[in-house]
């Protein structure tokens, strides 16, 4: 049998794992078994003033050698790295066996040995929510990290690219309750801990779940055409059904007839809030019911764009043109089918709309009209799917004109008043008649108050 | 004539010197993958001895063998193909297959040596080591001390809770 030491703490490179047989038996087999390092490993065996070198060279999860009588087995790695840990167990024939247990050498706080650019690099590979809200718990030194490498940020760039947009970031002063009317009712703070809160409860935002049920567009804007206003007019394809109640009035747009199998449309949509997170558009071509045959004057293909209006130009329904807007997003052309149904148009992945744009292209020309023998196409209803952020703002500001973001302060602890907020949003209120209201309610609460106080 | 090359041009060595006591004596456009030792020789020159204090003879070996497969890289061979960069991401992978505190030596290594490539391929291992693990796991991996109070706690707590929801 094989009495083994504890042999913990293998500092330098010099220093030998060894256990000692303590056997009665003249001859037998070690087996030592160890995980380890994948580096070259040497051992010496051998009574007092007497060693034999044992087998040198990668070891497996079990070397076998040689001991005699009251042997002692030293083990080292020869390249390795024995600071780390490893489980010796020496056995001698069949007989029973002990642990040798060379625990892992604390070595402190790494992060505190690292300069902090070098920490700062190793969390910067940290690229998901859970891994830097983890990251940031650890301790204060890691918080700072978080907050100096940025990673919020980071993380926002990274999975919406068009934050990006966003040249400027400020938190409206939590001292005042209300911004002053035409001014950016804004103070820059410029640190660090603003820029973490902004930025970790804008990721917080963007993640969020899409509303299920109600679209996320505010208005229609504008069509590249318009076959007869204001019965065909883009406004109708807000109307999410074919008819209306009277089961007789049709509820569809219609660009103008073309010979240009190619020639595209655009529908142009204002959406409930400045800033959108947009997952999934969905078009229903028309079915002309009331025509023979009942046609379906769908189109080939269909993109989507998100973008900004350059200029606040005064654009009429039905006449606008597509040079004032900056486009910051275009998906991929979708195909879509001549069947009469809502037909799902998923963006690749879910995308910040900045400035409220949103643009469907039509893109090619599948039905003639009998009548005339010009292509048409006609939507019945399109809705988008998304998220409004509530308690963001994109603002345009400066010369040449730069996107400013703008927070609206701390996440509330309790969700109900942002949740107010985003119920506004989706009934089709803008933020300015929000806040008008949240005003109006403050000033009737404050006499109230006076009332009674009287 | 058989041209044998001018001195100037024949492969000089660089004696390195661990912690420890050891001797290892590399090329020196091995040594010159580390920006330290670029600059030690440019200094010196390759007949002093350099000595390398913190770092001890098992993670200079390592870092060494690091250097010298990524000076070969480097190298062009005609009779050879060169090494593809898929070779290379599949050897840095095997690499950094060690236990997680070699790689925190090497890091502290990599670092004083400013070896940047190296730097980076252990900062990506050690943070894949502590993907997925929580704030009290990544101390524990890392011998980190939970140094908040309880208020600052709370604080945190609150302001990251929705991330694990």
């Amino acid at each position: 049998m094989i009495q083994c030491e504890c042999v913990c703490g293998l500092s330098s490179f010099n220093e030998w794992a060894s256990t000692s047989s303590s056997s009665s038996s003249s001859a037998s087999v070690a087996v030592i078994e160890g995980a380890w390092p994948q580096e070259a490993c040497q051992c010496e065996v051998g009574g007092v003033g007497c060693k034999r070198r044992g087998p040198r060279g990668k070891w497996g999860n079990e070397t076998i050698i040689r001991v005699v009588g009251r042997d002692v087995i030293r083990v080292k790695a020869i390249s390795g790295l024995h600071r780390r840990c490893m489980v010796l167990q020496a056995r001698l024939g069949g007989g029973k066996m002990k642990d040798l247990n060379m625990g892992l050498e604390s070595r402190g706080d790494l992060m505190r040995k690292l300069d902090d650019d070098t920490a700062m690099h190793l969390l910067q590979y940290l690229d998901t929510t859970k891994d830097i809200a983890s990251a940031s718990s650890v301790c204060r030194s890691w918080r700072s990290f978080v907050r100096e490498g940025q990673l919020w940020k980071g993380l926002c760039l990274k999975e919406f690219p068009e934050v990006r947009t966003f040249e400027e970031d400020i938190e409206e002063d939590q001292s005042k309750d209300l911004p002053p009317a035409g001014s950016c009712g804004s103070s820059v703070k410029p640190n660090l801990e603003r820029k973490e809160r902004i930025y970790r409860d804008l990721f917080r935002e963007l993640r969020n779940k899409p509303m299920d049920n109600k679209s996320c567009i505010r208005e229609a804007v504008s069509a590249s055409s318009t076959d007869n206003y204001p019965e065909e007019s883009i406004v109708q394809t807000l109307h999410p059904r074919p008819r209306y109640h009277d089961e007789q009035t049709p509820s569809y747009w219609s660009s103008t007839g073309q010979r240009d199998v190619n020639h595209p449309e655009t529908l142009t949509y204002n959406l409930v809030s400045q800033l959108c997170v947009v997952h999934e558009v969905r078009i229903r071509p028309f079915k002309a019911f009331f025509q023979f045959g009942q046609p379906i004057y769908s189109a080939k293909n269909v993109r989507i764009r998100l973008g900004h209006v350059v200029k606040s130009a005064k654009t009429d329904c039905d006449s606008g043109s597509t040079k004032d807007y900056v486009w910051t997003y275009e998906s991929p052309i979708f195909n879509m089918e001549q069947v009469d149904s809502m037909q799902v148009f998923k963006l690749p992945r879910p995308v910040l709309c900045v400035g409220g744009i949103l643009q469907v292209e039509l893109l090619g020309r599948v039905q003639t009209q009998e009548m005339d023998q010009l292509y048409y196409i006609c939507i019945c209803h399109v809705s988008v799917v998304g998220w409004p952020l509530s308690d963001f703002r994109a603002r345009l500001t400066g010369e040449p004109p730069k996107f400013c973001l703008e927070y609206r302060g701390r996440y509330k602890e309790s969700q109900t008043g942002v949740h107010g907020v985003k119920q506004n949003l989706v009934r089709g209120e803008t933020a300015p008649e929000i806040w008008m209201s949240f005003a109006i309610s403050r000033v009737l609460r404050r006499n109230r108050i006076f009332l009674n106080s009287l | 004539m058989h041209f044998q090359g001018s001195p100037n041009m024949a492969e000089k060595r660089v004696k390195l010197i661990s912690s420890d006591n050891d001797e290892f004596e590399v090329d020196e456009a091995v040594a010159f993958e580390s920006e330290t030792l670029r600059n030690m020789i440019q200094d010196t020159g390759t007949n002093v001895p350099i000595s390398i204090p913190n770092v001890s003879s098992d993670i200079l070996a390592k870092v060494l063998e690091y250097c010298s497969y990524h000076a070969e890289t480097m190298e062009t061979h005609d009779d050879k193909p060169p090494i593809t960069d898929a070779q290379i991401r599949e050897w840095d992978a095997d690499f950094v297959d060690v236990h997680p505190a070699t790689l925190y030596s090497l890091i502290l290594a990599a670092n004083y040596l400013n070896i940047k490539n190296l730097l980076d391929l252990i900062c990506q291992a050690v943070a894949n080591n502590i993907r997925g693990k929580t704030a009290v796991e990544i101390r524990k991996i890392l011998h980190i001390q939970d140094d908040f109070t309880y208020e600052e706690e709370m604080e945190i707590r609150r302001e990251t809770k929705w991330a694990f929801d």
